[in-house]
């Protein structure tokens, strides 16, 4: 298991005068390294009391915060990449930030992040069996990273406006999904890269709704078929046969598409989401640390 | 020696070959959060 934070974890916004504020974002820090998160980025919204105290509350908690574009007078705030060995498999994890001037910090910034996620992608991926972008960006510039990025990404983990869990978007290579909102879920990528080679991921969720489409598909060929055999309109039979080739013709496209096939021998993701809702019992320690705060 | 003995000595260095050679299996886990916006509770 390897824990990563994609970013905005820590400040309702990018500005507050809430006093409890500073309390509730120790608290969230202190929890991800009690859970030995290997990796968080430093998004807008985790740089609300600057990048001073970010840098300094996330080293107490133990939990290494990334960004390959934040920069002081023109340095790297926090390290663009880190690289985790896992079962054998070696993970490079790389974080941006969103480019922004925070005029609260004089001379901190974050560049385009698409190019800093790019050149530190270049030099970590021969290095890798998995590439991983922790993204506080919006969706539009994380599917750019994607797309210019073509190959060099494994999974993209997007992290602002608030987008829900749940959707695994296809890319060249890998893939772009979600973080979730407002802590009401966790996702998780489980992911076998046991075959030989380094090819790119499959979904096997991808790969079920493929199956299910298919079996949907026979099923209604079948119905239609039968009605064909006892309709005795000339128009309706013309109408029923219509739309048993049109099934026959999307049968056909399903079986021809990749994902059908490919999960044999592949390396392959299923994404598996969480959501905290009653079913998931207080931690009683952590709940007694929040009431403490609220 | 019994037959399935003298078997199970011919096999046995091509047994021990192959489970020597069996790479563990690459999985993990990648567990991911985000967007989490300061909430540390339900409606805050």
């Amino acid at each position: 298991m390897l824990a990563v934070d994609a970013g905005n974890a820590l400040f309702e916004t990018a500005f507050t005068l809430n006093p409890n504020s500073k309390a509730k974002a120790e608290l969230i820090l202190k929890s991800m390294g009690e859970l030995k998160t290997a990796a968080m980025a430093a998004g807008a919204r985790d740089l609300t009391m600057g990048p001073e105290f970010l840098a300094q509350t996330a080293r107490r908690a133990g939990v290494p915060v990334l960004s390959a574009n934040l920069t002081k007078e023109g340095k790297l705030i926090f390290p663009a990449s880190t690289v985790v060995t896992v079962n054998g498999v070696k993970i490079g994890l790389l974080g941006i930030s969103p480019a922004v001037t925070l005029e609260r910090f004089p001379g901190v910034h974050g560049e385009p992040p698409v190019r800093a996620a790019l050149e530190e992608a270049k030099k970590l991926r021969g290095k890798v069996d998995l590439l991983v972008a922790l993204a506080p960006i919006s969706w539009a510039d994380a599917l750019q990273l994607s797309k210019e990025g073509g190959t060099l990404f494994d999974l993209i983990i997007q992290s602002s406006e608030s987008r829900g869990l749940g959707v695994m978007q296809h890319n060249d290579r890998g893939f772009v999904l979600s973080a979730g909102e407002r802590g009401r879920g966790m996702g998780a990528v489980e992911l076998d890269l046991s075959a030989p080679g380094n090819g790119p991921l499959v979904d096997l969720g991808e790969i079920d709704r493929a199956v299910m489409r298919r079996r949907n598909l026979e099923s209604q060929i079948a119905q239609v078929q039968a009605r064909v055999a006892a309709e005795k309109d000339p128009g309706v039979l013309k109408n029923l046969q219509q739309a048993v080739v049109s099934f026959r013709d999307q049968l056909k496209d399903l079986n021809a598409s990749a994902a059908a096939g490919q999960a044999k021998g592949a390396h392959t993701a299923h994404l598996v989401v969480q959501y905290l809702d009653a079913s998931v019992a207080d931690d009683p320690e952590i709940k007694a640390q929040v009431d403490s705060i609220k | 020696m019994n037959r399935a003995r003298s078997i199970l000595l011919l096999l046995a260095p091509a047994i021990a070959l192959t489970t020597a050679a069996a790479p563990a299996p690459k999985k993990l886990t990648l567990a991911f959060s985000g967007d989490n916006g300061g909430e540390i509770a339900p409606c805050g």
